[in-house]
């Protein structure tokens, strides 16, 4: 099939709404067989990209991430956010980002990140008066945290798309989810200010231990995962593990969020949002490698290689190019369908690896806030009454601080790759 | 060009096994007045090394040079060089059992196993050994008590076990950062992947040269692509192979020495072992060899066909 | 009677997969800690089974998936396209489904089979047949049909009901 056949192919079965993994996988079935290439060998390919170690840290955090969304853990951070930063102008919109950036920090998902925070939070900053556009706008987008502080699944999928180190990528998504967290309170703090909603009251000293109190367990997950990770006592799929298990323990034994009957169930839902990764990831990892040996992923690189785009010019297409792709896509879709066949010219011009996931996960981020199709955005919506227009009025000033974010990371290097340089040498 | 076979490699443009193919490929178009064309594909672009057999029986590739270590799961008497027998050997010790009577049979053994044509003699990789963090190691008996990390292989794992040490399993990209802090003391690894990673980074700084095992490429050529080439095609693959193969050993062994010496000026220092110290542990490893080539599956008879090499 | 069975199965296969994804967080967690506290309890074949049994255990949920339509589609353009055709892309998608799922299904089996000609094992030393964690291929693949098999009968016997895309919520989880 000749690549623009095969485009027209490919985006005409996407459109009809058949399964993006259908599509990769049913595509790829059908080249192989037209190559002569014996079919056995795609199952093959899919049992042995499966039997992973790296591949596997998926489900064990998106277990984590689903006992987290239980609420406990949630409304933990949120008291202890509200105890220390509640009295500034704009307090809960504040305290929101503030959790949610812990929170970010647990959960390596951004839709579960926003459903969490915003389950509790939406309803207590409409009590207090916040306009529902502002609300929505402000859990939705720091919801996206979830994906580029680590843990993320986001980065672990590319990592394993890219054959890059987990651990590496994760440092270089700190800076840049540092600096996203202190934009989003600096405009926070603004736009209350302006529209002048009150700071929380003062919380009485005895309120005040007993949310710090509350918050330990909470606030210890992150630091055993991470720093298990850091101090090099875990690895990352035993990071993951621990994620699971703690959280597991802390939304039935500490928060008693989740009844011990509700374990089982629980696991399961998260193993089938699992299974629907596990076969996106099938279907684009057989495409990909059907592109490769078919030898159209060298010829795109070597139009891109050979037409004097510079490295500036190529990652601004690039982002043109996902935030396209990201309004319109989901953003695994994005993810498989982009980084096969754009990692290999980024390499080629001398873009970074890491830093190059890095601009991938800000734009994914983008992604999920972006319409129509944004998931943070169906989050809000399927969780509040808020109605979409007014969720998007919100949610548009953080799109512009994102995308600024966005040209900010892409532009300088040294913001994503500072970190990990300094840990594990250049 | 009326033939067209695809190499599948793990390893990237510019590796010694890529290098090997390349001219392997240019000579075999130069001999065949460009009938056979032969595309190296690397970085395992198409399939990692540990899927090369499984891939080349089905026939979804043409050709690959998967290691020994890797046909063991079809074949187990391709592992002979992880078995105790095979600990402190030098290479042209390894070469005399895969050059002789013992890799005859062993490749007969995979042809027939996984429908695949054996082109022609392996290649070396080099030693397996025992690279460490600030646990210095300067005779057998300092293994003993080590956190090592083996790439898996039953083999490795029982012969840390009679040494003394704790083998752990840990993918190869979590290496870096497990030596580093200090989750494991030291990794099983030949001296190309210490360099091309920059191990000394993650704190490795010392080598202990003792032979653990070692790594062997083998040219392998799936069944449907060998009977598609008419005969005089197949004998100019199996002339050329043969040809260049004591340049390829060569090229490969300067290579990894090169690499050793890349590690060393980095400050990983080497270690020689003492002789006797390697044959009392090579007899002490030796106890445990009959049950390892029974669990390992391995035909016994045939394994002591390739001890007379040792 | 055929949705009780279909309900009760699906719950089995839930709790099945949970309970084996359980032993993993157990096992995973395990491992990382007797290798600090008591360095001889460590094994070198606990990531293999860590990496079966957690495959395993999405396996099993995998007709949930389908009959559910959890599986992310780009839905934008097929939702302003009249009913009629919305249903006709939709069964062309379970029937697409079906499809694949039989492939894997038969081209699993074929891998499995494979593997048990050559009885290959895994790496570790507890040399596991690799035939046992192939088997996850066929399994996949018989359910996914099965998923969307269930979920075809339902739409032929009620065309009328809610399609998938107005929810494009379910399947998410980053
Ligand atoms: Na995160
Ligand atoms: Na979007």
């Amino acid at each position: 099939m000749s690549p623009p056949v095969l485009s027209v192919v490919f985006l005409s079965l996407l459109a009809t709404g058949i399964p993006i993994f259908l599509v990769l996988g049913g595509l790829s079935f059908l080249l192989y067989w037209m190559d002569g290439t014996p079919l056995i060998s795609l199952a093959q390919l899919y049992g042995d990209r499966l039997n992973s170690i790296t591949v596997v840290s998926i489900p064990l955090f998106v277990i984590a991430a689903q006992f987290m969304q239980k609420g406990g853990i949630a409304q933990a951070l949120i008291d202890w956010a509200e105890a220390w930063v509640g009295r500034v102008p704009g307090g809960l919109a504040v305290v929101c980002v503030l959790a949610t950036t812990v929170f970010a920090a647990i959960s390596g998902s951004s839709t579960a990140t926003a459903m969490a925070m915003g389950l509790i939070v939406i309803p207590a900053m409409l009590r207090s008066g916040y306009a529902p556009s502002f609300a929505a706008g402000t859990v939705g987008a720091s919801g996206t945290l979830g994906i580029l502080i680590p843990p993320s699944l986001v980065f672990i999928l590319y990592a394993i798309v890219a054959e890059q180190s987990i651990p590496r990528l994760f440092l270089a998504g700190v800076v840049p989810g540092a600096i996203q967290a202190c934009l989003f309170i600096l405009y926070a703090i603004w736009h209350a200010r302006r529209a002048g909603y009150a700071p929380s009251p003062r919380p009485d000293p005895a309120a005040f231990r007993r949310a710090n109190f509350r918050a330990l367990p909470a606030l210890a997950i992150p630091l055993v995962v991470l720093g298990g990770i850091y101090s090099g006592m875990l690895t990352v799929s035993e990071a993951a593990g621990v994620a699971a298990l703690l959280s597991m323990v802390a939304s039935v034994a500490i928060y008693r969020q989740c009844r011990v009957a509700e374990v089982l169930p629980t696991i399961a839902e998260a193993l089938a949002l699992t299974a629907v990764l596990f076969f996106i990831m099938i279907g684009a990892i057989s495409f990909s490698h059907w592109l490769i040996s078919s030898g159209i992923s060298t010829r795109i690189v070597e139009i891109f290689t050979g037409s004097g785009l510079t490295t500036w010019q190529f990652l601004l297409m690039v982002n043109l190019l996902l935030i396209l792709l990201g309004t319109f896509l989901e953003v695994f879709g994005v993810l498989f369908i982009a980084v096969p066949v754009l990692l290999p010219i980024a390499l080629g011009l001398g873009v970074d690896p890491i830093h190059f996931g890095v601009i991938l996960v800000i734009n994914m981020e983008l992604a999920f806030i972006t319409p129509p199709v944004g998931l943070n955005l169906f989050v809000l919506q399927s969780i509040s009454t808020i109605r979409i227009a007014e969720i998007f009025r919100g949610i548009l000033p953080y799109i512009l601080i994102l995308a600024a974010l966005l040209l900010l990371v892409t532009y300088v290097p040294a913001v994503s790759l500072w970190l990990p340089n300094l840990v594990y040498g250049g | 060009q009326d033939f067209k076979l695809k190499v599948s490699l793990e390893s990237p443009d510019g590796h010694v096994r890529n290098e090997a193919f390349d001219r392997f490929a240019d000579l075999v178009s130069e001999r065949t007045d460009g009938r056979v064309a032969i595309e190296v594909f690397g970085s395992a672009s198409q399939y990692s090394g540990a899927e090369v057999p499984a891939a080349l029986a089905q026939g979804s590739i043409d050709m690959g040079a998967p290691l020994y270590l890797h046909v063991g799961r079809f074949v187990p008497e391709a592992q002979f060089a992880d078995l105790p027998m095979a600990y402190g050997a030098d290479e042209a010790q390894i070469y005399a059992a895969v050059d002789g009577p013992f890799g005859a049979e062993l490749h007969t053994r995979i042809e027939d196993t996984l429908g695949v044509r054996v082109l022609g003699r392996p290649f070396g990789v080099g030693h397996a050994i025992l690279y460490t963090t600030d646990k210095k190691v300067e005779t057998t008996a300092d293994i003993a008590g080590l956190k090592l990390r083996v790439p898996g292989g039953a083999a490795s794992v029982e012969r840390f076990r009679v040494m003394g040490a704790n083998p752990v399993s840990i993918p190869w990209p979590d290496a870096p950062q497990a030596l580093s802090r200090g989750t494991v003391d030291g990794t099983l690894s030949t001296d190309e992947p210490i360099r091309s990673v920059a191990m000394w980074d993650s704190g490795v700084s010392h080598v202990f040269l003792d032979g653990q095992s070692y790594f062997m490429y083998v040219p392998l050529v799936s069944g449907a692509a060998w009977s598609r080439l008419p005969e005089e095609l197949q004998i100019v693959l199996t002339d050329t192979w043969e040809e260049m193969i004591a340049d390829t050993r060569k090229r490969a062994n300067a290579r990894w020495m090169e690499a050793r010496r890349i590690n060393q000026e980095n400050g990983i220092e080497p270690v020689e072992a003492s002789a006797d110290d390697l044959l009392a542990m090579r007899e002490k490893l030796l106890a445990i060899q009959p049950d390892l080539v029974k669990t390992l599956g391995m035909d016994p008879d045939l394994i002591d066909l390739a001890q007379e090499a040792f | 009677m055929m949705g009780r069975i279909a309900r009760l199965a699906a719950t089995g296969l839930d709790l099945a997969g949970a309970l084996l994804a359980l032993v993993a967080i157990f096992l995973v967690t395990w491992e990382a800690g007797t290798r600090y506290v008591a360095a001889r309890y460590s094994n070198d074949w606990g990531t293999e089974v860590v990496i079966y049994l957690l495959v395993w255990s999405a396996a099993l949920v995998t007709a949930r998936t389908a009959f559910e339509t959890r599986h992310v589609s780009a839905n934008v353009l097929i939702d302003l396209a009249p009913l009629r055709i919305r249903q006709a892309a939709f069964l062309v998608a379970l029937v697409a489904g079906i499809a694949f799922g039989a492939l894997l299904a038969v081209y699993g089996a074929e891998v499995v089979r494979f593997a048990i000609r050559f009885g290959t094992t895994g790496d570790s030393s507890l040399r596991l047949p690799m035939a046992w964690y192939y088997s996850v291929l066929p399994t996949m693949g018989a359910l996914l049909s099965i998923g969307y098999g269930v979920r075809l009968a339902r739409f032929v016997a009620d065309p009328a009901a809610r399609l998938p895309g107005q929810t494009p919520i379910e399947g998410e989880v980053a």
